[in-house]
């Protein structure tokens, strides 16, 4: 049907290739090395071959060049359809269709692929300078779409470039713009799905980040210098305690050997959470929780229930039914006072169970005096924290080495070492007082972020504490031993100075100097921006969605609220740029803007001009139809059609014209 | 003699959609067409134009359809935000294309007369009526144009012809796929001019019958006389062979002989039943190169047809009086 399309030429060529380029850039970072070489290769290619057209392959060495592309991606992965596999195969194929442009079809079968290579791109990395780099490569495709659609018979490659893509540019940009309000009120309205509906094994393998479901000694030290973010929260109502003493709950470790925490067997821990009662009101709030491709959820001591997707365990841990692969959002319910259920027959056995090959004779009596002073458990745990809070132990991130019994060498000589020391040395010595004892790793305490008005919970918040089974305080009680080392014995200059403003807030790090100040407000304003950017864009759910409708109560209707909004949404916008671009313009010219402006007036007193009727016609059919206006509207056609189509055309009369014009008094039926 | 390629002469509608497939045409049948006014100037309304996605926007829908579901499944906020935008795109350029027909006056002059196997060049001139700047118009089977706000442009457009007679232009397609391609709108203009189509002038003609009939009655001198060179035609057995041009054979023009013109120029008339008998079209197409030929050499010519002549005469208007005469001579309505 279409007569042959030009070729496309050298600009629409570069254009497509450069997009692609650019979008490739920050993918590579995620792709393997050869596959990246063999990108970058064939783009080198591609631009080199725009200033010499010989260098384009031929249809065989193209063929060969595919088979190679292939042989790479399936090199590097060993598949071709995951996430990574499947995007470095895209990418690679759409690299070399640049070099195999030979119509307009084809390259607008190029675009399509690049509209879908952004997208895919979401997949990989979701902030926001991301998006804005994306956003302005998608604005290029756009401009290229412009430019493939204007007026093909013109030769293109007669004209230049620059007042080409300006323009083409400029329709882009007026075409965004216009659509920008509906792909809002889409983004917002359109309902989601709570989970997937089919799963093509996308997954890709990350490092694990943050705390782990084992403890070693020492392992700690790296976690507490990162200033990464762990996670965010986000509470409804004024927190009950200071947030340095909110104790975020991750992975408990019943097994030891003496060096090392191992967690519970997990047929045992497996079974679901006995009830808990509150004993304090029970406090709702939310968190978004950083990939981390584990499991763990950091609810607030202890959690109530677990949420959709999460189970409670039986020695309260949060764990996700999937490793937590992106920024994740949980509406949790914790109560910070509570009484845990009963403690079984294996699980006192668990809690009590002893290293016999770590345990020291002057461990032995440590705890034998405290038992001689008071057997009871409760004073006991009193005494211990007071051992620690007394004796010269002291607080640093760089403990000297421990050897090959790091409890006593730790207890009895070195005396210095951070929270996995003492919790571990703790634990261990209720245990051998007969106290059942394990351990928890998470993270202690907050920072308000006051832009953002949410809570911050670093990396370098990561904390390890023991729990202690009581009866009389009603079963199991967490016992921080690292929080009774005396202040003046934290020793902030060894690696907490290093972390400056990120530095957990319970060490009291000086931040005096100006600068530090300013660092430290800038991380918040971008941690704010960051945390707003995950809430609204990221994480934004059906949960949101459904408070919105809350909000315009109009949540009885469910999804098909969101349905019906749309609806009406999109079509009140629809209109409304319908309208736009409907709206009535002036002629420029003076004399056109005159009969434009009659035509309006007699248009509103009921006589409107019909299609396709020219000015004599009307002018006399209004004449007709009005003979109190007939003479004015005759003589100022006498004006009109020599301006209009020729003739003496003074400046003088059409002065003349207008001023008529504006003097007519034209009122609906006026005098019959 | 060669067979020539002979149609006979049908008023004709232009072929307006000659490539379209049987279906599209009747399809084309049920749309509805854009009147003209008294003055033959036809004003797209909103009624009068039709969209549809073209190729590329149904693989644009399909890619939207495909980062939806992805998308959608994979929870992935942002890839759902883009596949918006592009929907949101898409739907706004739909608009364009339609306001970018809105209101476009058209109108057509007739075509210049054209022998039957030569392209009709209709001028279409396009209007805007909006005070909009229009992108890439084009109009089916000719070219494409922009228009300025307010602005008016010539369109050529060629219409291939077949058959001698007059060729109506009933009416022309406009259709645009700015600004993205995405969508193609059109509208059905009607429009009235017309071209006249000659008959294809047969390769050459028996000499008129100048020799063997010259008009002794007319009043004045003999049309060709011995006194002074006027020009060359072609060799006629019985020719007199002292009048034979031999410099031109010896040139191998072919066997040409000289013509003598007295004070007046040769006056003949080119005779339909002077020629030999054959089919009524050969014998238009021989007529017509006689035309050709006699006007050529400035001779004064009469047409004579079965029931219509044209008085003897000369020029371009003359010309063309007797070329249209043989174009509409025996027409099939």
């Amino acid at each position: 049907m279409q007569a042959q399309e030009p070729m496309p030429d050298r600009v629409q060529i570069g254009l497509m290739a450069l997009l692609l380029g650019l979008a490739a850039v920050p993918l590579l970072f995620y792709l393997q090395p050869a596959v990246s070489a063999y990108i970058g290769l064939l783009l080198l290619l591609r631009f080199v071959a725009l200033a010499r057209p010989a260098l384009v392959p031929g249809r065989w060495m193209l063929v060969g060049l595919a088979l190679l592309g292939v042989a790479v991606v399936l090199a590097s992965y060993r598949e071709l359809a995951g996430q990574d596999a499947g995007t470095a195969l895209l990418l690679s194929m759409m690299v070399l269709k640049t070099l195999e442009i030979r119509s307009q079809r084809d390259l607008r079968l190029a675009l399509l692929l690049f509209g879908f290579l952004l997208v895919v791109a979401f997949l990989f990395n979701q902030s926001p300078l991301f998006a804005i780099y994306l956003g302005v490569l998608l604005l290029g495709s756009f401009m290229l779409l412009a430019d493939l659609s204007a007026r093909p018979s013109t030769a293109p490659w007669l004209r230049s470039w620059r007042p080409r893509l300006h323009s083409s540019g400029r329709r882009a940009l007026m075409l965004s713009g216009q659509a920008l309000p509906l792909a809002l009120l889409l983004f917002v309205l359109f309902p989601r799905l709570d989970a997937p509906l089919w799963s093509l094994g996308l997954e890709r393998d990350r490092a694990k980040t943050g705390v782990s479901d084992s403890l070693e000694l020492g392992n700690f030290s790296e976690l507490v210098r990162s200033g990464a973010v762990a996670f965010h929260a986000y509470f409804d109502q004024p927190l009950p305690v200071p947030p340095e003493q909110l104790y975020w709950r991750g992975p408990v470790l019943w097994q030891t050997d003496g060096r090392g925490w191992e967690p519970g067997p997990k047929a045992l821990m497996q079974q679901l959470a006995p009830v808990i009662e509150p004993r304090s009101p029970p406090l709702d709030y939310a968190i978004v929780m950083e990939p981390t491709e584990q499991k763990w959820i950091f609810p607030l001591d202890r959690p109530l229930q677990a949420p959709a997707d999460a189970q409670l365990t039986r020695d309260a841990r949060l764990l996700a039914k999937e490793p937590i692969r992106e920024l994740k959002r949980y509406e949790l319910r914790s109560a910070l006072s509570y009484r845990s259920g009963s403690l079984s027959a294996r699980e006192r056995q668990l809690a009590l169970e002893v290293p016999q090959s770590v345990i020291t004779p002057r461990m032995r009596r440590l705890v034998n005096d405290w038992q001689q002073q008071s057997p009871e458990p409760r004073t006991l745990v009193a005494q211990a924290l007071a051992h620690f809070n007394q004796q010269p132990f002291y607080y640093s991130l760089k403990p000297p080495p421990l050897g090959s019994n790091p409890v006593d060498a730790f207890l009895f000589e070195t005396r210095t070492g951070y929270c996995e020391h003492y919790a571990s040395s703790f634990a261990l010595l209720m245990r051998v007082a007969g106290i059942p004892a394990r351990l928890v790793v998470g993270y202690l305490g907050a920072e308000r972020n006051p832009l953002g008005g949410h809570y911050l919970v670093r990396q370098s918040d990561a904390h390890a504490w023991a729990e202690v089974w009581l009866d009389e305080e009603g079963g199991w009680t967490r016992i921080d031993p690292t929080a009774t080392v005396a202040p003046e014995r934290v020793d902030t200059d060894a690696g907490l100075a290093d972390l400056g403003g990120t530095a957990p807030l319970r060490f009291r790090v000086t931040r005096d100097s100006g600068l530090g100040r300013l660092a430290h407000s800038l991380r918040l304003l971008a941690d704010a921006a960051n945390a707003g950017w995950n809430n609204w864009v990221v994480n934004f759910s059906s949960r949101r969605q459904q408070r919105l409708l809350e909000a315009l109560g109009l949540e009885h209707l469910g999804a098909y609220g969101l349905v019906l909004g749309l609806a009406s949404g999109a079509a009140v916008l629809m209109l409304g740029l319908h309208a736009w671009l409907a709206r009535q313009r002036w002629p420029v010219d003076p004399v056109e803007r005159s009969y434009a402006r009659l035509c309006q007036r007699l248009a509103r007193v009921g006589l409107p001009r019909r299609p396709g009727e020219g000015p004599r016609d009307y002018l006399r059919r209004a004449a007709d139809a009005r003979p109190d206006l007939a003479h004015a509207l005759l003589q100022w056609l006498q004006l009109y059609l020599p301006l209009r189509f020729g003739g003496a055309a003074t400046e003088r009369t059409r002065q003349l014209l207008i001023r008529r014009e504006q003097q007519l008094s034209i009122r609906r039926r006026a005098s019959r | 003699m060669p067979k020539l390629p002979t149609l006979s002469c049908k008023r004709s509608r232009s072929p307006e959609l000659t490539d379209a497939t049987l279906l599209t045409r009747w399809f084309h049948t049920l749309l509805r067409r854009v009147p003209m006014d008294k003055q033959g100037q036809a004003s797209i309304g909103p009624r009068h134009i039709y969209i549809l996605p073209t190729r590329a926007g149904l693989g644009y829908g399909l890619l939207l359809f495909v980062t939806l579901l992805g998308a959608l499944n994979y929870q992935n906020n942002l890839g759902l935000l883009f596949t918006f935008i592009m929907a949101g795109v898409s739907l706004v350029s739909m608009h364009h294309a339609w306001f970018n027909l809105l209101r476009l006056r058209v109108r057509a002059q007739p075509g210049a007369p054209v022998f039957a196997g030569q392209a009709v060049r209709f001028t279409i001139t396009l209007e805007d009526g909006r005070e909009r700047a229009r992108g890439a118009i084009c109009l089916r089977g000719g070219e494409c144009i922009d228009l300025p706000a307010g602005g008016a442009a010539p369109v050529m457009l060629p219409v291939q012809t077949q058959r001698r007679g007059p060729l109506l232009l009933r009416e022309v397609q406009l259709e645009t796929r700015y600004p993205l391609g995405l969508f193609r709108a059109w509208s059905l203009v009607a429009v009235d001019a017309v071209a006249t189509v000659y008959p294809r002038p047969a390769p050459q003609a028996p000499p008129p019958q100048q020799l063997t009939s010259i008009d002794h009655n007319a009043s004045g001198d003999q049309g060709t006389g011995a006194d002074d060179f006027v020009g060359a035609r072609s060799y006629a057995p019985g020719d007199s062979l002292r009048r034979i041009d031999w410099k031109a054979l010896a040139r191998e023009r072919g066997l040409m002989v000289k013509q003598f013109g007295g004070d007046r120029a040769a006056r003949v008339w080119l005779d339909w039943a002077a020629l030999p008998p054959v089919d009524d079209e050969t014998r238009i197409a021989l007529l017509c190169r006689q035309v050709l030929e006699a006007s050529g050499q400035d001779l004064v010519y009469g047409l004579r047809l079965p029931g219509i002549s044209v008085e003897r005469g000369q020029g371009d208007a003359h010309k063309h009086r007797c070329l249209t005469t043989l174009a509409g001579f025996r027409c099939e309505d």
